[in-house]
């Protein structure tokens, strides 16, 4: 019985029943990206790879064949497929052997590699440099970058307007980048850690 | 495929630092689950293409059917204009008395032209 209405779930699934759909990438955007943070610590990374998969899942649906597996097995399938193209993505580019210092240099111009934001020293940095913000400017950060609220949402939360939002993520993101260079600067020096 | 939708131009202004910043705060979450807006927009995005693709697909398939339609409403044409073809010329070549070797290359023309339109069809 509940095979039969597993095996009814795939066939709206192929179909495009938009119902089934929600629940279905409800589910596995959590399972997707615990999967790529498992492969690599690195949050935006992840939530690319989940991104693009979901969007390969949902273009590709016409090629599902329910006799050949569930859709869970498939969008596993095209997940290992994006993590080994982004291995070989990783191949084919220069290594990313410089101290953060180095990065952090051209913050404002340059995207800072992938491979320096997955070293532990990295995120021990930004949690030291966060810690040294005010509070307020931890605030704003923390609930516009991971919490993923809108200027609107925020000034709601702190009862202020946008504007103010706007100039406090401003302050906050220039305070930022001043303690990372500090403290990495310090770091090379082995002044610290 | 960018589904960050904020409409405040004042956080696109920053550009590379904006990101890069993003990209650092993100791994001081202890959470290991995506974010709010992620899975919201994520969602809202992917059933939307989803629907795109659906409208796509019945738009393909209306092609379809209207193109079978029309290829048997030919072919019935073309066959009874073939077979309306071949009497005729029997009548007319019993009629006007003609050779029965005249008769058969007749008939044998029409039914060639037969068979090339059911090659087309079939190829």
């Amino acid at each position: 019985m509940r095979d039969g209405l597993e095996r009814q779930s795939w066939a709206g699934f192929a179909q495009g029943n938009a119902g089934i759909w929600q629940e279905f990438i409800d589910r596995e955007i959590i399972r997707l990206y615990g999967m790529f943070m498992r492969h690599w610590p690195n949050p935006s990374l992840a939530e690319e790879l989940v991104q693009k998969t979901i969007f390969d899942d949902v273009r590709g649906r016409g090629s599902f064949d329910p006799s050949r597996g569930s859709p869970e097995e498939w969008i596993l399938g095209i997940a290992r497929n994006n993590i080994r193209l982004e291995l070989r993505r990783r191949a084919n580019r220069p290594s990313a052997n410089g101290d953060l210092s180095h990065y952090l240099e051209v913050i404002d111009t340059e995207p800072l590699p992938d491979e320096v934001l997955e070293r532990e020293e990295t995120s021990a940095i930004v949690r030291l440099a966060l810690s040294r913000l005010e509070s307020k400017e931890q605030a704003v950060l923390k609930s516009k970058y991971i919490d993923g609220f809108s200027a609107r949402e925020i000034a709601r939360q702190m009862s202020t307007t946008e504007k103010t939002v706007y100039s406090l993520l401003y302050r906050a993101k220039i305070s930022l980048r001043q303690e990372l260079k500090r403290i990495s600067a310090l770091q090379k020096k082995g002044q610290l850690l | 495929m960018t589904i960050r939708d904020d409409s405040s131009s004042c956080y696109n202004s920053s550009g590379q630092l904006d990101k890069n910043i993003s990209r650092l705060v993100k791994l001081t979450d202890d959470s290991n689950t995506p974010g709010r807006a992620f899975t919201e927009s994520l969602m809202k995005n992917a059933l939307g293409e989803l629907g795109r693709l659906e409208v796509k697909n019945e738009n393909g398939k209306n092609i379809i059917i209207k193109s079978n339609w029309l290829e048997k409403t030919m072919g019935w044409a073309a066959m009874v204009a073939v077979a309306c073809g071949a009497l005729l010329a029997i009548v007319v070549s019993t009629i006007l008395k003609m050779s029965f070797l005249l008769e058969v290359i007749i008939v044998l023309t029409m039914f060639l032209h037969w068979l090339t339109y059911l090659g087309e069809r079939i190829l």
